[in-house]
């Protein structure tokens, strides 16, 4: 049972929460914020910048982790007959290992770019 | 005497959340009029681009805070973070860090590099100056001799 004071709080945040990804999302849509060659290589002019592909895997990765991170937080608390959270749930080890072999080949992606653009004459 | 104290509780529990409310009103409402300028918040320092890594460092710190603030508020305690969880964020924040080396560092060398071409080509550029000064004393010089 939770107070309900508590539950509004509870509903305002997740409303708030919700709003404030709202309001950065359309800034983000609008250009806003800058996210201009946020897929690009390091070297390259942004007026002709192609996407690297370390850092497309990287960006699918880590949203999928998140979003599966997040369902899986908000499924375990909110169930009709869920008990009061102690804990944030654990994620489960695939998730984790997919980050790190995600971010692993995108820093190697960069340094090997930085070390080839480094030999360049 | 003990209700009283519960309602004066009741009283200033409610006040600290309208504040708290009114603080996070505010400053969302601030980010959507434009006054909290955002338009920097993922482009990295050295360069015009916008950072892929701080853009999941932003994210996860985002959700994860979101969720801790969440369950702690449903729960009426601060809830434990479980040790994969924080391997979640130390992942991101790691490579958050190591990607700011290698660009750091990457751009270091590239600013050497900059910086003695620009050297090299002021010295080359003073030495000109002094050779066509030089010349022109000389030429002068000579004309004197000559004479009218």
């Amino acid at each position: 049972m939770i107070p309900p004071l508590a539950e509004l709080a509870e509903k305002f945040l997740l409303v708030w929460l919700a709003l404030m990804a709202a309001v950065v999302g359309l800034r983000c849509i609008h250009g806003d914020i800058n996210l201009a060659g946020l897929l690009a290589h390091d070297s390259s002019d942004l007026a002709d910048a192609r996407p690297a592909p370390e850092r497309v895997q990287l960006l699918a990765s880590f949203l999928f982790a998140l979003i599966a991170y997040a369902r899986l937080a908000l499924d375990a608390t909110q169930g009709a007959n869920a008990d009061l959270p102690v804990q944030l749930p654990e994620a489960p080890a695939g998730l984790v290992l997919l980050l790190a072999g995600s971010q692993s080949i995108y820093l190697t992606g960069k340094l090997g770019r930085a070390l080839t653009r480094r030999r360049r004459p | 005497m003990t209700s009283d104290w519960m309602m004066l509780s009741y009283l200033i529990a409610i006040a600290l959340i309208v504040i708290v409310i009114g603080a996070a009103v505010l400053v969302l409402w601030l980010i959507f009029r434009g006054k909290i300028d955002l338009s920097q918040v993922l482009t990295e320092a050295e360069s015009a681009k916008a950072s892929l890594s701080r853009f999941q460092f932003l994210l996860f710190t985002f959700v994860i805070a979101g969720l801790f603030l969440l369950l702690s508020v449903e729960s009426g305690a601060f809830v434990n973070i479980p040790d994969s969880v924080l391997m979640l964020l130390g992942i991101s924040a790691g490579s958050y860090a190591i990607s700011k080396g290698i660009t750091a560092n990457a751009g270091g060398a590239r600013n050497a590099a900059t910086s003695a071409a620009a050297h090299a080509a002021a010295a080359q550029a003073t030495a000109a100056a002094h050779a066509a000064e030089a010349h022109a004393a000389s030429a002068k010089a000579a004309a004197e001799k000559a004479g009218p």
